[in-house]
């Protein structure tokens, strides 16, 4: 256990690293803050002294160098648009958008398992053919259309529900929908997939042929064992979760982290854009070490060396 | 095989997807035949509901937007859009992910840990997050769309052909091309790439639905072909500031893009039941 949390605290280091440093180039060898921050009639002395200000100037490894050594004592500079701190910012920001993510996972993992497992156990019944098409379409369904489609019937047509916005419970129904919609399609198939080939295990058969009750073969015997296929599943879709909200957050305008990475893209405020990619990458290194410890308790067999 | 593609090929939900797709792929590839612009403005019939004929004899078969523009001319253009992007950036994705992933499988080393090296660092950001910084930094058009998809999508080729290369690589006929001589390129070429062939079709056409998707999230999102030329995701952003005056704005092109991938999606699942049962 000690040895592969070292493992993975040192891949996590790599890939933290190749991140920034991606980023960081990819931002800055693009436009100018300094041309969207000043107006355009600034004079050129203007300019120089922002740009000397920002440190714009330096060569670019220099300027990583530098970013780097901020980086690691949590300090990613000041956001150019706001003045505030780009960490805190995010910081911030960040709660809201663990609300919305966390809730539609919780949503998506309440229906669509026991979905999953009902669709295995009644195979090729009515019950099966319904759900598990309802699951393709689903999963071809655009998220956005889903959450513009919600607008139009709850609040538009309906008036249940509020459009936009965040403070209430009703604030919430509408992203925590959209975004759980999103990823109940995958998780039901993933389920049913797992479940079906459990349930055809000897110790399975075993278990029906001495006469216990099918409901405790179906959860204890075949369910438990089912679940690291859907664990490993629900881990690799944190990453949609967390893409998925950018775009949910933008349809309902939900004050979160997504949205505001996409302004802070679109205003070329550097500082905010790499604090938040490090934090996102941070968080999805923390979730997916989570699934694979979680293998070793869920299947005593897994050895995580 | 031959028996596998027939049995494929009988298959209800094959023809379905297939007949769905080919009305639609047709109906994009004619889009220029349609009488109308999909920039061409009317403005005595604006947010005409579907089936308006205006006062002036024109007849708008799914109604008009904010500016009087003909949705079904935007709905057909946005599709040839949609599928034309997607096409690219799949060619690009498959052929940078097979390459990869035999040279990682194949060489293994250092070549094998710089390529998983790679692939684990893409995946640990959401797509999306790295398309809005690509696109913001260099801004929007069709070629930036399509690089930025190719070069983000090849991922999950690479750790298929990875993995079945490396699985392959001490098979006999492996070692017996090797034995006679033929060289590396060739060995992986020949031997190799038509085994991993199969798996690729059905990742492939799965694939090709999540990439229609991805093109039409970020247009929705306003990082997509730029305007004027309309695509799906554009035209149902478009709508939604005029949900309660013209549902049809928005709920039309997200049923385009459902038909769209659905049928893609089910094709790739009867592929997957055909080629690579289990998988």
């Amino acid at each position: 256990m000690a040895r592969y949390l070292v493992r993975r605290a040192v891949l996590s280091v790599v890939v933290l690293l190749a991140l920034t440093m991606l980023v960081f180039a990819m931002v800055n060898l693009s436009g100018d803050p300094v041309r969207l921050l000043l107006p355009p009639d600034a004079s050129p002395e203007t300019v120089e002294a922002f740009r000397d200000r920002l440190g714009l100037d330096d060569p670019l490894p220099l300027r990583y160098a530098r970013f780097l050594a901020a980086a690691v004592q949590a300090d990613f500079g000041t956001s150019i648009q706001l003045g505030e701190p780009a960490l805190a910012l995010v910081a911030e920001r960040l709660p809201a958008t663990l609300t919305l993510a966390g809730w539609a996972v919780l949503v998506a993992v309440a229906l669509g398992v026991p979905l999953g497992v009902l669709t295995a156990v009644r195979r090729d019944s009515g019950w099966d053919t319904a759900i598990t098409s309802l699951a393709l379409v689903g999963q071809s369904t655009p998220v956005f259309w889903v959450g513009v489609m919600s607008i139009l019937l709850f609040s538009v047509q309906l008036r249940w529900l509020p459009s936009s916005g965040s403070g209430t419970a009703a604030h919430l129904v509408l992203p925590v929908g959209t975004l759980a919609l999103f990823l109940l399609g995958g998780l039901v198939r993933v389920t049913r997939t797992a479940m079906l080939d459990v349930l055809d295990r000897a110790y399975v058969r075993t278990a029906t042929a001495k006469g216990q009750l099918r409901r405790i073969v179906v959860w204890r015997h075949a369910f438990r064992n089912a679940m690291i296929p859907v664990v490993t599943q629900i881990g690799l879709q944190m990453r949609f979760v967390l893409g998925g909200s950018v775009i949910t957050e933008t349809i309902f305008a939900w004050p979160g982290l997504g949205r505001l990475m996409v302004n802070a893209v679109y205003a070329r405020d550097y500082p905010v854009v790499e604090a938040g990619v490090f934090a996102v990458a941070l968080l999805l290194i923390a979730v997916n070490t989570l699934v694979d410890v979680s293998y070793a308790w869920l299947n005593p067999k897994v050895s995580l060396a | 095989m031959n028996r596998t593609w027939r049995r494929w090929w009988r298959r209800g939900r094959t023809r379905g997807a297939l007949a769905v797709l080919g009305v639609i792929v047709f109906a994009a590839l004619a889009a220029p035949l349609y009488p109308r612009d999909p920039t061409d403005q009317d403005l005595r019939a604006t947010f005409a509901p579907p089936g308006t004929v205006s006062d002036a004899g024109a007849f708008y078969p799914l109604g008009t937007d904010e500016l009087g523009r003909d949705l079904a001319a935007r709905l057909l253009h946005g599709t040839r859009a949609s599928l034309g992007v997607g096409a690219a950036a799949l060619a690009l994705a498959l052929t940078v992910g097979t390459l990869l992933g035999l040279l990682a499988g194949y060489f293994g080393g250092w070549v094998d840990a710089v390529v998983t090296g790679a692939t684990e660092t893409l995946m640990t950001l959401p797509f999306i997050l790295l398309a809005i910084a690509v696109i913001a930094a260099v801004g929007a058009s069709e070629t930036v769309l399509i690089l930025t998809l190719g070069l983000t999508g090849w991922v999950s080729f690479a750790k298929l052909v990875r993995a079945k290369t490396f699985e392959l690589r001490e098979e006999a006929f492996v070692l017996a091309a090797h034995a006679l001589g033929v060289r590396s390129p060739g060995v992986m070429a020949r031997h190799l790439l038509p085994n991993v062939a199969p798996l690729l079709l059905v990742d492939g056409t799965l694939q090709f639905g999540a990439l229609v998707l991805a093109e039409a999230g970020l247009s929705f999102l306003g990082l997509g072909v730029p305007p004027p030329t309309p695509t799906l995701g554009g035209v149902l952003a478009g709508g939604q500031t005029f949900l309660a005056v013209a549902w049809w704005i928005s709920t039309l092109p997200g049923l385009v893009l459902l038909a769209m991938v659905l049928a893609i999606n089910l094709l790739g699942d009867t592929l997957r039941d055909a080629l690579a049962p289990g998988g």
